[in-house]
């Protein structure tokens, strides 16, 4: 196996891909710029090669550094560029680190008191590779938002929709059948067990903006609700930080006796449409992608300060109070900078407000983040046994250099 | 600690193993973070009931504020140029202009806040281009058709569009002026369409209009589309009112709430705020005459359902419920909401006191207002205001 191992261990390889990870790094930063950073990290280091397109995009970026001006890419040139493969992404440059250093154990490796430091350091690094993947795939980031005085036991992708059937027939609880919008696409039936009709999207806007039904020549028809008068307009996709994209669809719900309705359903729109399908009533909405937790949290009190004479947050906090039947809990939590709420494997940070009286908590679950921190302890103790050893043996030998002979 | 004591492991024969197990592990990873997603149900707790529906017109577009965005703030300007027409609010617009020009020319301003940032600039013009039949033009070339100006003291591109020739028939010697300005979670365009003489004519008015506009605390509805408070409907001109003090420092009047009416924290620019079954009712209070009472009666009309109703018609209802102290507008209105199909009634009254215009209102299912119909009438018949209130 060491014709194998033997490559994959070369130091040369190491080397080669730390600096490719620097010159990785370098390039998606600058991508930033022209392409916005979610499509910057996804093109470049959620991915195991970079396309030509974005290559292009972001070495525009750095020739301007140094005062060559070409007419910049734009994340529309990037996202409808054929995808040509021309530099390893971060997925297959950290894969291969993470191969380089266990092929360097295998192969180069030996265990013994004096590489303890050695293994413990690179145990951490693999750990941290490892971790970073995991929170790639495992980590999720929402945000709930809450008026004081209002309570919600669910969070909000900001970045994701869904389209939602509403089933209220219930009195104390909703049957809900979600959609996500990444199945939403023109033309496309959708069904499912529960509903007892089927829903045809007519027409998905994947960013679009409202307006007059009569400023749109080619809107699609629809029957009821707010759609009638008002239509939706296609707009290309955003990737800027500030921005993001505001769905739309025209959906037609089609029940066992044909077409009940044909609805704008948009994320511009705040209600529920209503329909009636064999005598039951539901409501339809294309919503931000909702996450159900088995607990609640009620905003008590927002305080906001200010430093004095400024418009400059100085502190911000969230008092809630935290409900969970399931456990019987019930209790008074404050979030605040730095102060963030864990729970259920949940992290509530205080991300932001609106006004006086409304907060944003970032929710985030990430399974792995333990992992850095761990990581960094064990390359700390990994690197503390290497000096000491070191250390030691150099105490050593100088005590025994300078250590009178007994004859003398 | 033995181990330790060992100068080496075997780790060529067991490490493939290994490798193998954690390449396995890595690889399900990906794949399960592949998934494809599905159409799930769930049972979940009820949400919070919304206010009204409000209905058609102006203040009639139910929109949502993605959680990032602030509410809508409100919208005024200082003056109609000469030879503008204000036209009051429609659908997306919360203010229209009827425009004129040189031999009858006829253009129009429309104010339409959307929220979110919309497109790119370029994106934007290449819609308003698409809508005179003109072919997208790229980045470089929208330098070529831009212009510098102020909205409310911030800078803006004012992009012109011409309609030419050979375009569209119907959009050929037409042009499109239209500045955008990102705030505040929303995009306030402001659209100048019309015959080229016309359009270029109004220019410069366009210009000195657009800096005279002031944005206002955000707006208490729920709804991000366009609505327009009902002070500024009309186009109040800005300042602070010239008797009494601001709205905000207002006292409350006393007044007998009935029975039955529970407390609701008061939105902003909302004085106050109860809400019984089925039905809201709002107290709000403004300085000035805040646009007459036509448009005000015609923005409630809105909220129901209801076109705006000829000006001898609403101007009847004036001064027709008895108060303390003086003389009330009671006006009556039920409608079917376009979005819902449900019908809403509102019973609303503006109430004039020392430069001051108190809105009363109650917006609910037909009968519910009905029922809260006698009680309604008589709380607005037992305020009473003090001077500067």
């Amino acid at each position: 196996m060491s014709w194998i191992f033997k490559p994959l261990a070369s130091l040369r390889l190491t080397l080669a891909l730390l600096s490719l990870s620097l010159l990785l790094v370098f390039l998606g930063t600058m991508a930033q710029e022209p392409l916005g950073l979610y499509l910057a990290q996804d093109r470049f280091f959620h991915s195991a090669f970079v396309d030509l397109a974005s290559m292009v995009a972001a070495l525009k970026k750095t020739l301007q550094m140094i005062n060559i001006y070409l007419p910049p890419s734009t994340a529309a040139d990037v996202t409808q560029a054929a995808y040509i493969p021309v530099f390893p992404g971060g997925y297959l440059l950290g894969g291969m680190l993470l191969v380089n250093l266990l092929a360097a154990h295998i192969t180069r490796f030996q265990m013994s008191r004096k590489k303890l430091g050695i293994v413990l350091v690179h145990t951490g690094i693999i750990l941290l590779l490892v971790g970073q993947l995991f929170t790639d795939v495992l980590s999720r980031e929402s945000a709930m938002r809450l008026a004081e005085g209002e309570t919600k036991s669910y969070s909000e992708s900001d970045r994701q929709a869904e389209l939602a059937v509403v089933d209220g027939s219930q009195p104390d609880r909703d049957r809900v059948v979600v959609i996500p919008d990444t199945l939403l696409s023109t033309g496309v039936p959708l069904a499912h067990p529960d509903l007892p009709f089927q829903l045809k999207v007519v027409r998905y806007y994947p960013n679009s903006m409202i307006t007059n039904r009569e400023a749109v020549s080619d809107a699609p028809t629809v029957s009821s609700g707010v759609g009638k008068r008002f239509a939706a307009i296609e707009l290309p996709k955003v990737t800027v930080l500030d921005s993001r994209d505001v769905p739309s669809a025209v959906v037609e719900v089609v029940g066992p006796q044909g077409s009940v309705g044909t609805f704008l359903v948009s994320e511009h729109l705040m209600r529920p449409q209503p329909f009636e399908v064999q005598g039951k009533k539901y409501e339809l909405s294309l919503r931000l992608r909702r996450h159900y937790k088995d607990f609640s949290l009620t905003l008590l009190d927002f305080q906001h300060d200010k430093y004095k004479g400024t418009e400059i947050p100085k502190n911000f906090s969230s008092q809630v109070r935290l409900k969970n039947p399931q456990t019987g809990e019930d209790r008074e939590v404050k979030i605040y900078m730095n102060t963030p709420l864990r729970y259920q494997g949940l992290t509530f940070y205080q991300a932001s407000y609106v006004g006086d009286t409304v907060t944003i908590l970032q929710v985030v679950r990430n399974p792995a983040w333990l992992t850095p921190y761990l990581a960094c302890i064990i390359v700390g103790i990994g690197l503390l046994v290497q000096f000491s050893t070191h250390l030691f043996a150099f105490v050593r030998k100088q005590a025994a250099q300078f250590t009178p002979s007994a004859s003398a | 600690m033995i181990f330790l004591r060992r100068r080496s492991v075997d780790w060529p024969r067991t490490t493939p193993r290994s490798l193998a197990a954690v390449s396995l592990g890595l690889a399900s990873l990906l794949i399960a973070g592949c998934n494809r997603e599905a159409i799930v149900s769930y049972d979940a707790p009820k949400d919070a009931p919304a206010a009204p529906a409000p209905a058609s017109g102006h203040g009639s577009m139910a929109g949502s504020l993605p959680d990032q965005m602030p509410p809508r703030p409100g919208m005024r300007w200082k003056e109609v140029p000469n030879g503008w027409t204000p036209k009051g609010a429609t659908g997306m617009r919360v203010a229209n202009f009827a425009v004129t020009g040189p031999n009858n020319g006829q253009a129009d301003l429309a104010v339409i806040p959307l929220p979110g940032t919309g497109g790119s600039d370029l994106d934007l013009v290449n819609l308003w281009r698409g809508q005179l039949g003109l072919a997208p033009i790229v980045e470089a070339d929208l330098l070529s058709h831009t212009d510098e100006t102020t909205v409310s003291g911030q800078p803006v591109r004012l992009f012109s569009i011409v309609g030419s020739g050979s375009s569209d028939a119907a959009a050929a010697g037409n042009q499109i002026l239209v500045a955008a300005l990102r705030s505040g979670g929303f995009t306030w365009f402001f659209k100048l369409g019309g015959d080229v003489a016309t359009v270029a004519a109004n220019r410069e008015a366009l210009k000195t209009f657009l800096a005279g506009v002031e944005f206002t605390a955000p707006e208490p509805s729920m709804v991000a589309a366009p609505t327009m408070v009902g002070p500024f409907a009309g186009g109040a001109t800005a300042g602070t009112p010239t008797d009494g003090g601001s709205p905000g420092s207002t006292p409350k009047p006393k007044w007998q709430v009935p029975d039955g009416w529970t407390t609701q924290t008061a939105p902003n620019m909302v004085h106050s705020k109860w809400t019984v079954t089925g039905a809201d009712i709002t107290v709000s209070v403004f300085p000035g005459d805040v646009g007459g009472l036509v448009p005000n009666l015609n923005r409630w009309r809105s909220q129901v359902g209801l076109p705006p109703a000829p000006e001898p018609e609403l101007m009847a209802l004036q001064d027709n419920l008895d108060v303390l102290g003086g003389k009330a507008t009671l006006a009556d209105f039920t409608g079917s909401s376009p979005e819902s199909g449900s019908q809403n009634r509102i019973l609303a009254a503006v109430v004039r006191r020392d430069g001051f215009s108190w809105f009363y209102k109650i917006l609910g299912a037909p009968a519910v207002v009905e029922a809260q119909r006698e009680a309604f009438v008589q709380f607005i018949q037992s305020a009473q205001y003090t001077r500067g209130s």
